[in-house]
């Protein structure tokens, strides 16, 4: 087990280390550079300015070294804890992030605890009522579920429920310290949109999971014991379908990740997959590199934890 | 003696998308109290489904669409398939083997805790009393350091290991009878020797009544007081196990056993000879006997008359053919 979680360890960062070589390497592929913006700012065109100070830029943000020295002094940089620190904003990356961090990270787990939640349950309901109108009504909205896109879904949402009805706000955020209930408003349709497609690919996944589960001999033999459906479900069903569930944890919380990214713009939400999207916009280079190693981050972790989850669950992996 | 479960005339079908599958065609059999019967067929007669009729474990598309069966008394047929009543039944007066030990046992829950849950169940043991009973059923059935094993998961233990916790399972809670569903049919040779010589132990010794589900002959000779031969959803044959063997009366029967080796015979002293020929399709049954197309001895009557039923050719010899074989050769 121990050399297990070491393995899994190991691999983690050596698929971080390879996430943020090709986004390093990506951005800076892009046409154009931060300067440009920065420069903006100080009301200069790329057009007008001297090559002399152009150049001078350049090494002021580091970026006339070859790719390959650049990436070995962020990556020096980052293990010193330093995340770097923004050219468009002139600010350090690590007091923007824990800013706005705290924010995604909050709407992220309760759409992870709804979305996973609520799927499963429902999947479990399904399975257990297939072939009914009930199972006949739930799948179908999965199935809608996971292919509506989250913008459209949360533009929708915007039109009903805060334009025609005029129920909740559109948009915004505010503190849940300096008002609950508006807070509370402000979340609903956010956290909609962000469990919709992981509730939906869970309630699927819990589906038929179960119904595979469901035929299997040795549900057959604890029916053969006598015993009754409740236990059979609860101890001799879920515990083999949560298998599989539990290893696609962590892609909905990847997915739920970068689903902030477009779900945090369409409400306004001030959180990190805002301020990712403008690092983008603005191809401030460290706001997307920081970004980019956080979530990756967040994701690897997230599925270690599945893994090491997914060995106590199953004994058959726990003593390889 | 009394028969402990009578089994009258139970029709079992599968309702496809093909068609209707007539598995189990008004099949009848009984078990008396501590006897062992054989029942026996080749893959697809319908003898599994029989038993699991029984035990009213037979899922959709199947469905038992008549008959009885008749446990201490009741037909146990008309209890709710999911209810108290026919859940006292299964595993705690009547237990079933499966075929497949590396998959009947659940593989996230420990060997004792598929053990324990029957006895708290039906003999409301608690945590303690359950675990050292479990251990002590398991070293009856020879798993060596049975104190040690049981906290072990199934994925540690070999399939004829998980074949004696099944049988350790179904002991458990001292069922008036066994159902054994081709219960060797998985295991090596020699492991199916010491698995039956064990199930044979055990059910005498506890006067448990067994009926052992089978394709395999050798089986049914060396345990088995009566059998029944099946064929396409049907009894057609049926005695004490020596008159079958020494005197078969049905085409199908015969056929059988000249298609097997016995050991003592001189090599090349005589042809094993298959049945030519495929069992019918369930779903589009002839009118007319199903052995027919298969069948050496048939005569016109076979040809115009359906499906005989058992009739009396010995003192307990019953078979399903219009023709008299013992007088014909």
């Amino acid at each position: 087990m121990t050399a297990y979680i070491i393995r899994r360890v190991i691999i983690g960062f050596i698929i971080l280390l390879l996430v943020t070589m090709i986004v390093f390497l990506f951005v800076r592929l892009l046409p154009g550079d931060p300067l440009i913006v920065y420069m903006a700012s100080y009301d200069i065109s790329a057009q007008t300015i001297d090559e002399e100070t152009y150049q001078y830029l350049l090494a002021k943000f580091g970026l006339d070294r070859p790719i390959p020295v650049q990436y070995i002094n962020w990556l020096g940089d980052i293990f010193r804890g330093d995340l770097g620190k923004s050219i468009v904003l002139q600010e350090d990356i690590t007091t923007l992030m824990a800013n706005v961090m705290p924010r995604t990270a909050y709407l992220g787990a309760i759409s992870m605890i709804i979305g996973t939640g609520l799927g499963v349950l429902f999947g479990i309901i399904v399975a257990l009522r297939r072939g009914t109108r009930t199972d006949t009504i739930i799948t179908f909205m999965a199935n809608i579920g996971i292919t509506v896109p989250q913008f459209w879904l949360g533009i929708l949402l915007m039109y009903f429920f805060a334009y025609k009805l005029g129920w909740l706000p559109t948009s915004g955020w505010t503190s849940p310290f300096d008002d609950p209930l508006m807070h509370f408003k402000q979340i609903i349709m956010p956290v909609i949109c962000l469990s919709a497609a992981g509730m939906s690919g869970m309630c699927r996944l819990t589906r038929s999971c179960m119904l595979e589960v469901m035929r299997q001999d040795y549900v057959r033999t604890a029916w053969a014991k006598g015993l009754g459906e409740k236990m059979i479900v609860f101890r001799h069903q879920i515990r083999n379908a949560v298998i599989p569930i539990v290893t696609v944890l962590g892609g909905t919380l990847g997915g739920i990740l970068g689903g902030a990214i477009i779900v945090e713009n369409v409400f306004a939400i001030p959180g990190m997959g805002r301020l990712m999207v403008s690092g983008v916009f603005d191809q401030d280079y460290q706001i997307v590199q920081a970004g980019v190693l956080l979530f990756g981050g967040i994701v690897i972790f997230s599925n270690l934890v599945v893994d090491i989850t997914w060995a106590w669950i199953d004994p058959r992996i726990r003593y390889d | 003696m009394a028969a402990i479960l009578e089994i009258d005339n139970l029709t079992t079908n599968f309702y496809t998308e093909y068609g209707t599958v007539k598995a189990v065609d008004g099949v009848s059999y009984y078990v008396d109290e501590g006897e062992i019967i054989g029942l026996v067929g080749e893959s697809g007669c319908g003898k599994s489904v029989s038993v699991l009729s029984a035990m009213q474990l037979i899922q959709t598309p199947g469905k038992i669409d008549s008959g009885r069966v008749i446990f201490d008394g009741e037909d146990i047929l008309q209890y709710d398939s999911k209810g108290e009543k026919m859940r006292s039944i299964r595993g705690g007066k009547i237990a079933m083997i499966f075929q497949e030990p590396m998959t009947s046992l659940n593989p996230v829950l420990s060997i004792c805790r598929q053990l324990t849950e029957a006895l708290e169940i039906h003999l409301d043991m608690d945590i303690q009393s359950a675990r050292e009973r479990a251990i002590e059923l398991l070293s009856m059935v020879g798993v060596p350091e049975a104190a040690v094993r049981i906290d072990d998961f199934p994925h540690q233990f070999s399939g004829g290991m998980r074949q004696r916790v099944m049988i350790a399972m179904a002991l458990s809670c001292n069922p008036a009878l066994i159902i054994a569903d081709e219960p060797t049919t998985a295991v090596d040779v020699t492991t199916q020797a010491q698995l039956l010589e064990l199930m044979n132990d055990l059910v005498t010794r506890l006067n448990t009544s067994l009926i052992i589900v089978t394709h395999n002959l050798g089986v049914v000779a060396r345990y088995a007081q009566r059998i029944y031969v099946m064929y396409a959803g049907r009894i057609i044959e049926s005695g004490p196990s020596e008159e079958i063997f020494e005197n078969p009366r049905h085409p199908y029967t015969i056929g059988l056993m000249r298609s097997i080796p016995r050991l003592g015979e001189k090599r090349g002293g005589r042809k094993l000879i298959p049945i030519d020929g495929m069992p019918p399709d369930l779903i589009f049954m002839p009118p007319t006997c199903a052995f027919l197309p298969r069948c050496t001895y048939k005569t016109k009557q076979c040809q115009e008359e359906p499906w005989p039923a058992l009739r009396q050719v010995g003192e307990k010899h019953r078979t399903a053919c219009f023709v008299d074989i013992g007088e014909k050769e």
